[in-house]
C-alpha cells in the first residue's frame, strides 16, 4: 500500500508533478486560425471614458460656457472673413483642407465619478441600486450557493455593474443568499472572514439592514435582513490608480445610500 | 515579454502580434487545458483569449503588465467556455473496488488518476487558482491580480482545493475493500 505522507509539501509536490505532465498539446493550427482572423477583426481603441452629463450647471459654469461660445464665434468669423479676403469665400478656389492630426484619446483621468443616474434592479438577488450613467449592467443568471462569496468578473451568480471601458478594472459586484441557520452576525462575520483584505471592519446599515463594511482598501459591505444576506462590493483595480481614484469610499457610501433591499422578491 | 513587441501590436502591427501569439499560445493552451480538463474546450478558450488580446490590446495602459493582463483574458475565456459547456461538470466516478490498484511504493499511476478525478470535482474558481499557482508558479498576489479576487479569497480557494486533492490522495493510499478482505 502506498505510504503517502499528507504534509502540504507532499501534496503540493504531487499536484505540481501531475500538472507538469506532458499533455501533447499542439498549438500551431490554433495559432494559425487566430492569425487568419486578425485581418477581419478591428482593434478596439481606448476611449478612456464614457460621456457624462454634468449633474447641475451653476451660474458661473453657464457664464463660462457662454463666454467660450462667443470666443469660438469670433474665431470662426475671423477665419471666414480672412479667407474671403484672401480669395477664399466666393473666389471659386477649391478649399484644400489642412492635414490634421488624429486626436489622441485624452489621457486625463476624470475629476469626479459620473452621477448615479441609472437604476438596476436584481430580481434574482432582491436588490435595487443606482449606478453611473454609461455603465453596463449584467444581471446574475444563477443563485449564489457557495457558502462564502468568491469573486471573478463575469461569474454567473453575481450581478455586475461595470464601466464598459475598464470592465473588470472597475465594477460593482452584488449577490445575496439566504443565511440559513446562521445568525445574522455569524453570517456577516463569516463572509468578512473569507476576505483577508477586509480584516478591519466597522458597522454599517444599508437600507435598514445591518452588517459590516470593510476598512481602508476594502470596499465591501455585507448586511443581512429578513433572513437574507447581501454582498455589495466595489472593485477598483490597482492597474489604474489614477483613473479609478474618484471611486473612493465617499462614492461607495453615496452608492450604498441608494440601495433598496427587497429580500421577499429574491429568487433562489 | 518584449514590451516593444507589445507596443507595436497595440498599434495594429500584425507581424508583431503574430510574434506575440507564437510566444504565448503554447502556455495559454497548456493553462486552459489544465483548468478546463478538456482539450477541445481549451483550444476554444485559447483562441478566444488570443483574439481578445488582439482586440483589446490598445486598451492596455502599461505594456509591462501584458502578461498578467493577458492571463486575465485567458481566465475569463476559460470561464466562458466552462459555462457554455457542461462537459467540465464534476465527474463523480469513484475508484471502484474492482479496479486494479497499484500497490507498489510509487503508485504514481493511481495518484495521477485520483488527482485527475479530484481535480475535475473542483469548481473552475478552485482549478484556476491551483493551475496559476502550481503550474505557472505564480505567487498568490499575482494570482489574485489575474483572477480579480482579493488575496484572502485566493488563499482560501487554494487551501480548499489542496484539502480536496489531499483527501483524494489519502483515499488512494487506503486499502481497498478487497485488500482488506484479503
Amino acid at each position: 500500500m502506498t505510504e503517502f505522507q499528507t504534509s502540504d509539501r507532499d501534496v503540493n509536490r504531487a499536484i505540481r508533478s501531475w500538472l507538469h505532465e506532458d499533455r501533447h498539446e499542439d498549438v500551431s493550427r490554433l495559432a494559425g486560425a487566430v492569425l487568419d482572423q486578425v485581418d477581419t477583426i478591428p482593434q478596439r481603441r481606448a476611449t478612456w471614458w464614457p460621456a457624462r452629463r454634468t449633474p447641475t450647471m451653476n451660474k458661473t459654469f453657464g457664464l463660462g460656457l457662454a463666454a467660450a461660445a462667443v470666443v469660438v464665434v469670433l474665431i470662426v468669423g475671423a477665419q471666414l472673413f480672412g479667407s474671403a479676403g484672401n480669395g477664399g469665400m466666393g473666389s471659386g478656389a477649391t478649399p484644400t483642407p489642412e492635414p490634421t492630426a488624429t486626436p489622441e484619446p485624452s489621457p486625463s483621468p476624470p475629476a469626479s465619478a459620473p452621477p448615479l443616474t441609472q437604476t438596476f434592479t436584481s430580481n434574482l438577488h432582491g436588490i435595487s441600486v443606482s449606478y453611473p450613467e454609461g455603465w453596463t449592467a449584467e444581471a446574475a443568471t444563477e443563485p449564489w450557493t457557495e457558502s462564502t462569496f468568491s469573486l471573478l468578473f463575469g461569474e454567473s451568480h453575481v450581478d455586475f455593474l461595470y464601466d464598459p471601458v475598464l470592465t473588470d478594472h472597475l465594477f460593482l459586484a452584488i449577490a445575496s443568499q439566504p443565511i440559513g441557520d446562521s445568525t445574522p452576525e455569524d453570517w456577516v462575520a463569516e463572509q468578512m472572514a473569507s476576505d483577508e483584505g477586509c480584516t478591519a471592519t466597522e458597522p454599517i446599515a444599508v437600507d435598514g439592514a445591518t452588517g459590516l463594511i470593510g476598512g481602508e482598501g476594502c470596499d465591501v459591505a455585507v448586511v443581512t435582513t429578513a433572513g437574507r444576506g447581501y454582498w455589495i462590493q466595489l472593485h477598483t483595480s490597482d492597474d489604474d490608480p489614477v483613473v479609478v481614484a474618484p471611486y473612493d469610499r465617499a462614492w461607495f457610501d453615496e452608492l450604498l445610500a441608494t440601495v433598496q433591499l427587497h429580500p421577499e422578491d429574491a429568487a433562489d | 515579454m518584449d514590451t516593444d513587441l507589445v507596443t507595436r501590436a497595440q498599434g495594429g502591427d500584425q507581424e508583431a502580434f503574430a510574434d506575440l501569439v507564437y510566444a504565448i499560445a503554447d502556455r495559454f493552451l497548456a493553462v486552459s487545458h489544465r483548468i478546463l480538463s478538456d482539450i477541445d474546450l481549451a483550444e476554444d478558450a485559447t483562441q478566444q483569449a488570443l483574439l481578445s488580446v488582439w482586440q483589446t490590446l490598445p486598451q492596455l495602459r502599461d505594456p509591462a503588465r501584458f502578461e498578467a493582463w493577458s492571463y486575465r483574458l485567458l481566465v475569463r475565456a476559460c470561464y466562458a467556455e466552462g459555462r457554455k459547456s457542461r462537459r467540465w461538470a464534476p465527474s463523480l466516478r469513484l475508484l471502484s473496488v474492482d479496479e486494479p490498484m497499484v500497490v507498489d511504493g510509487t503508485s504514481a499511476v493511481v495518484d495521477r488518476d485520483q488527482l485527475e478525478r479530484a481535480f475535475r470535482r473542483l469548481s473552475l474558481n478552485h482549478r484556476t487558482v491551483v493551475v496559476l499557482h502550481h503550474y505557472l508558479d505564480l505567487p498568490l498576489d499575482r494570482v489574485a491580480d489575474i483572477v480579480g479576487a482579493p488575496l484572502g479569497t485566493v488563499g482560501s480557494r487554494l487551501d480548499y482545493a489542496t484539502r480536496q486533492l489531499r483527501s483524494a490522495l489519502i483515499a488512494d493510499a487506503q486499502p481497498t475493500a478487497r485488500e482488506v478482505a484479503q
